[in-house]
């Protein structure tokens, strides 16, 4: 079968919605089939959305391929008779960082129609799919919320490569926080936790900064808050080996992002490798899982808080490798398979 | 230009075919990216019926690409997009031959091109073809920018099918340093020797190398000509083998500094 399987994406820059992509495109191929990927250019600017949506509804693939599956946002605007969509998000600016101030920026005039056109729209091209799945049950909430009561079943997605040999837990004091440096991932507040403890643990924080600025911001506050000697900024894109040997040697994880669709990759890999994660209380996905899982401690989303959660965790190896071990049973237990899920994405 | 500058290599998504457009895009983003620019690749949705087109067009001009640094534009409808910095380069059997016929092509504002990325003795402008099409690919800029040199007196010898690897290993045994690529295998016939030539010379090479030969099958009718346009040639030649096979030479320069040089030629 030929499947184009489409997806929106910022330009440049990795993250979990480019791995999810690659991964449905490797596993759809292992069973054989013809894959090509479209990257769809996604925006933020409220002003010329809805123009550049209904440029979108100009393309139907019907002749070009057997099915399309959409995943990240906008790519569900293209149009298939066979078109599965993956929901990852909304167009999060207008519905549930409506009220967020930070790197999508806030609501400019005029949002709140747009909202209300956006939202219809979304029902539109969301009910000529075959089927519409989310990634979790906190998106398949979400969508509930602002379409109108919409349906979506969950498809939580499997571990994108062959999960890994956990690594041994030896403690230590070191931690690390993984992906994308944006300000919503806030890594800013991992440094003003390292300010806020008395302890000597050390944190390296690895990823592409996102816009580059935010880097030079994260600099400043390191060199401003007198820590320099206990934060590593390894402000770059890191290969798969770079960021297992940084797994190995940190005692815990943290994932700080707010409002997660998910559990998001960065937990997903912090328990293959056996190591516990951190989190805060509003990150949504991450939270929800870590609850589930029982890998790791959530704490309120103040450095003084965090910085009591890493230092508890630290203080307490044998809890910590349990939450870490805990953790990797829910990825090695946890979900379906890729065979499964292509099978289901192409019924 | 800086290297922390984003530059997208822009085609339209022509899905489940071969296309010599998408592997110059391909070539390029790795040669930028050798060159330590941040370029991505950019494949535009199209519909390829008239009315389609022109709606084509239309959903590209809605997509602003103001905030990447750079757009290099290969063919239709790429040239709509908006973007502060914008170069076109035309590929020769890009979607602009299949639509030159149509008016959504002649539309386009001749003053969205940088006339000095247009092949010499072109008129910028889409509505001027077939005048301005390239003659050959890599011809673009090299010679004239002195990039293809005798830069040493090796040979590549590429077999684009298993009935010319006699010929191409005679070639290559009768020059000192001769570096031959064997691309056949399973699919290949599918794809086409154009495929397979493009997939020969975008892996890593020993070069540079003072000539390419391609040797191709006989019943190859297109070879002479993609053959030289493809290797960056100044000239080409013929040769009937004695076993049926055809083989194709031209004198060039190292096909990977030359990629480099096209790449960097085409940034605005």
């Amino acid at each position: 079968m030929k499947v184009i399987v489409a997806a929106g994406t910022p330009g440049f820059i990795g993250g979990g919605a480019a791995e999810l992509a690659f991964s449905v495109d490797r596993a759809l191929r292992a069973a054989g089939h013809e894959v090509e990927l479209l990257w769809v250019p996604s925006y933020e600017d409220t002003s010329t959305l809805l123009p550049q949506l209904a440029g979108l509804r100009v393309h139907d693939y019907s002749d070009e391929a057997d099915h399309l599956i959409a995943l990240r946002w906008p790519a569900h605007y293209l149009r298939h008779p066979r078109k599965t969509v993956w929901f990852l998000h909304e167009f999060r600016t207008l519905f549930d960082l409506a009220g967020y101030v930070g790197e999508l920026g806030s609501l400019q005039p005029g949002d709140a129609a747009r909202a209300t056109v956006l939202a219809r729209w979304e029902r539109l091209v969301l009910d000529e799919a075959r089927a519409v799945f989310s990634n979790s049950q906190v998106v398949a909430d979400r969508a509930r919320r602002s379409l109108g009561g919409f349906e979506m079943q969950v498809l939580e997605p499997p571990y994108p490569r062959e999960i890994p040999d956990p690594f041994p837990f030896a403690g230590g004091s070191h931690i690390v926080l993984l992906g994308r440096v944006a300000p919503i991932k806030r890594a800013d507040l991992a440094i003003r936790a390292v300010a806020a403890s008395p302890g000597d643990w050390t944190l390296t924080i690895a990823g592409v900064p996102d816009p580059p600025a935010f880097g030079v911001a994260l600099q400043t506050l390191v060199d401003d808050l007198g820590v320099a000697h206990r934060v590593n900024l390894r402000l770059d894109w890191i290969s798969e080996d770079e960021k297992l040997q940084l797994l190995e040697r940190s005692a815990l994880v943290l994932n700080l992002a707010f409002a997660e669709d998910s559990y998001s990759y960065v937990t997903y890999e912090g328990w293959a490798a056996g190591r516990p994660v951190i989190t805060v209380s509003d990150s949504e996905g991450i939270a929800h899982a870590i609850a589930e899982a029982g890998g790791g401690l959530i704490s309120e989303p103040d450095p003084a808080s965090l910085a009591a959660a890493i230092t508890d965790l630290l203080a307490d190896p044998v809890s910590a490798a349990a939450a870490g071990a805990a953790g990797r049973n829910w990825v090695t237990a946890h979900g379906t398979t890729w065979d499964d899920a292509t099978a289901r994405l192409l019924a | 230009m800086r290297s922390s500058e984003r530059t997208y290599v822009a085609t339209a998504f022509v899905p489940f075919r071969w296309r010599r457009v998408d592997a110059v895009a391909a070539r390029l983003v790795a040669e930028l990216r050798n060159s330590g620019i941040d370029a991505e690749r950019l494949r535009l949705p199209v519909t390829m019926t008239e009315q389609g087109a022109a709606g084509s067009a239309a959903a590209a001009s809605l997509v602003n690409l103001s905030w990447a640094h750079n757009v290099i534009c290969l063919e239709f409808p790429c040239l709509h997009l908006v973007a502060d910095r914008m170069s076109a380069f035309r590929v020769r059997g890009g979607l602009d031959d299949h639509l030159l016929r149509h008016d959504v092509v002649a539309r386009t504002p001749a003053s969205r091109f940088a006339p000095d990325l247009v092949e010499p003795g072109a008129t910028a402008g889409y509505s001027s073809a077939p005048a301005w099409m390239p003659p050959g690919l890599l011809s673009i800029g090299l010679r004239d920018r002195g990039v293809i040199t005798d830069a040493a007196d090796r040979l590549l010898v590429v077999s684009l099918h298993e009935s010319c690897v006699p010929v191409a290993q005679q070639t290559a045994d009768a020059a000192p340093g001769a570096h031959m690529i064997r691309e056949h295998g399973a699919g290949v016939d599918i794809e086409g020797p154009e495929a397979r030539l493009w997939r020969a010379l975008e892996g890593p090479l020993p070069g540079p190398f003072r000539a390419v030969h391609v040797v191709v099958p006989a019943t190859d009718d297109a070879a002479p000509q993609w053959v030289p346009e493809l290797a960056g040639a100044d000239e080409a030649w013929t040769i009937v083998g004695p076993n049926g096979t055809q083989c194709v030479a031209d004198s060039t320069g190292d096909p990977r500094a030359a990629w480099s040089a096209f790449a960097s030629g085409l940034l605005p």
